[in-house]
């Protein structure tokens, strides 16, 4: 297999299947070999499984010999977040206390992708217990920090690290995620490849280690927003098993999306005062593709809510009650982020009219968005305002504060903001600032993925950014 | 910090350097109870009257 392969897209490569250029069992060793060999280069493989995954191979090519047809995910293999469960293998949480964990049912999200054929290659490391207590280093994961592709002394991001490196160094042609606030579309961004965080309750959560209740997705890491479109329809959909979900289903049909020239996409000036000066070419060059593209634009605000101390609220007071047992226990300093394991045990004194009260300012502040929503179909910002960090950086720091200071925040917080609304959100690869990716965010209003996805594509077909190969792989 | 300076007098002259030189850790948990205390009045001052609103459940 040559490189062209480990950086094709789902159709190229389901296309190829079919025409018999090459068998599932090839491409899955082929992929499942890289994975196992350039993973831990990046701290990126939780669990190799490559034996299963070419055993599940071999039903798909024969399946494919009988034209059995299951669309274009069939024969592909991938990766997941070590937070979904795979049966009968360890489930880590990217926590040590939790190493030995198996469960015997694998997630909902899992069973769907295995049903059409897709092959689960490995699972990725991550942020132990995906970050909630709050980390003070990349280093705060049972596999240690995450390192970037395009330049490994910088961080993956978190907390789907493993996801974001092993897609962007071409170890799996896409990889599932999660997010709470910020773990799909910042390592996304650091990476750059395409991440998209759908509407809450679109994707069944069943199966995956649960963090906050009311504020955790599950959602496609890959190459293009057209391959985040098609493994979307093929996660998506109602389930008992979750109590979030919406009882919706998610088609990818590009070809009945709004014509772009409808559309209305909100910015805010602010934004570019806010991004690190070396990102700022890489933001106007992007905005200038947005408007090449023929939507209209308009100035916007986020409505004034205190964005920060609603998630810490609410995602602590859920966390404290979910790893109760953990943080009641002597095993909760065997966490490797010391920062992370005072933030679980504090958050029990959370009181509960205070999480109340964080939850019906949450109800004001959707409202709030709905009403933003009926001037602007989309927002447009930068994902991150900054690249990827170093590595021996703290990630607790206060953010830098420019000079001059912009007039208005921008939209610093539609991170913690959208998903506090619950909004879907698509972070594509919009440029370097040096040797590192810069990313913009598409937020829209809930189930609004096709709207977002119709603007990434395009944006796509007009750059190349998202076909960028890190050097050291390339 | 006892416990601190106890080790640090037990410990071997290279130890005793390499304690010296390295940055004392930030206390963890006073700064998450700083943090909860600025997140309860944020909370606090964040008006919101009494209204007839159901109760809260989250969707999307």
């Amino acid at each position: 297999m040559t490189d062209d392969v480990f950086f094709a897209g789902i159709v190229e490569l389901n296309s190829r299947l079919r025409k018999r250029e090459f068998s599932t069992v090839e491409l899955v060793r082929a992929f499942a070999e890289r994975l196992e060999q350039l993973g831990p280069r990046y701290n990126a493989l939780a669990l190799p499984l490559t034996e299963v995954s070419i055993k599940r191979a071999k039903q798909v090519d024969d399946e494919l010999k009988r034209e059995r047809f299951r669309g274009p995910l069939q024969g592909i293999p991938f990766g997941a977040k070590d937070l979904l469960s795979f049966a009968d293998h360890p489930t880590t949480w990217g926590a040590k206390p939790y190493a030995a964990q198996v469960f015997e049912e694998s997630a909902t999200v899992l069973q769907k992708l295995d049903k059409i054929g897709a092959v689960l290659i490995g699972k990725l490391s991550m942020v132990e217990l995906a970050g909630g207590g709050g980390y003070r280093t990349a280093a705060a994961s049972l596999f240690g920090p995450g390192l970037n592709p395009w330049d490994r002394n910088r961080w993956s991001g978190g907390s789907s690290s493993g996801s974001g490196s092993a897609v962007a160094a071409g170890l799996v042609p896409f990889a599932l995620g999660s997010e709470t606030s910020g773990s799909i579309v910042a390592p996304s961004a650091y990476c750059g490849i395409t991440g998209l965080r759908p509407t809450y309750g679109l994707v069944s959560r069943h199966g995956a280690m649960a963090l906050s209740w009311t504020m955790d997705k599950i959602g496609p890491m890959c190459r293009s927003a057209e391959d985040c479109g098609l493994v979307l329809q093929a996660i998506s959909g109602s389930d008992s098993n979750d109590p979030g979900s919406a009882g919706k289903s998610f088609y990818y049909t590009p070809q009945y999306a709004r014509a772009l020239t409808d559309l209305k996409v909100g910015f805010a000036t602010s934004d570019l005062g806010w991004a690190d000066p070396a990102t700022r070419p890489a933001f106007e060059g992007a905005m200038q593709v947005i408007r090449s593209i023929g939507v209209q634009t308009a100035e916007v605000s986020l409505p004034d809510f205190p964005y920060g101390t609603l998630t810490d609220v609410v995602i602590g007071a859920e966390e404290a009650s979910i790893f109760e047992p953990l943080i009641r226990s002597g095993k909760l300093n065997d966490l490797a982020d010391a920062s992370q394991a005072a933030g679980l045990r504090a958050n029990l004194e959370i009181p509960a009219i205070e999480y109340l009260k964080a939850q019906r300012i949450r109800s004001l502040l959707k409202q709030k968005f709905r009403e933003l929503f009926s001037g602007v179909d989309v927002l447009v910002a930068p994902a991150r305002y900054n690249v990827a960090p170093q590595i021996s950086e703290p990630l607790d720091g206060p953010d830098p504060v420019p000079v001059p200071l912009p007039p208005s925040p921008g939209m610093r917080s539609l991170i913690p903001a959208g998903n506090l609304a619950g909004l879907p959100a698509l972070s594509i690869p919009c440029g370097f600032a040096g040797n590192m990716p810069v990313a913009l965010q598409l937020v829209g209003p809930a189930f609004s993925e096709n709207t977002l996805l119709a603007i990434g594509r395009e944006f796509q077909n007009r750059t190349d950014w998202h076909k960028r190969k890190p050097p050291l792989v390339s | 910090m006892v416990a601190a300076t106890a080790g640090t007098a037990a410990a071997s002259l290279v130890g005793l350097t390499v304690l010296a030189q390295a940055p004392p850790l930030p206390d963890f948990e006073k700064a998450a109870r700083d943090s909860h205390r600025e997140n309860s009045a944020k909370l606090a001052a964040f008006g919101i009257s009494m209204s007839l609103e159901p109760a809260f459940q989250f969707r999307a």
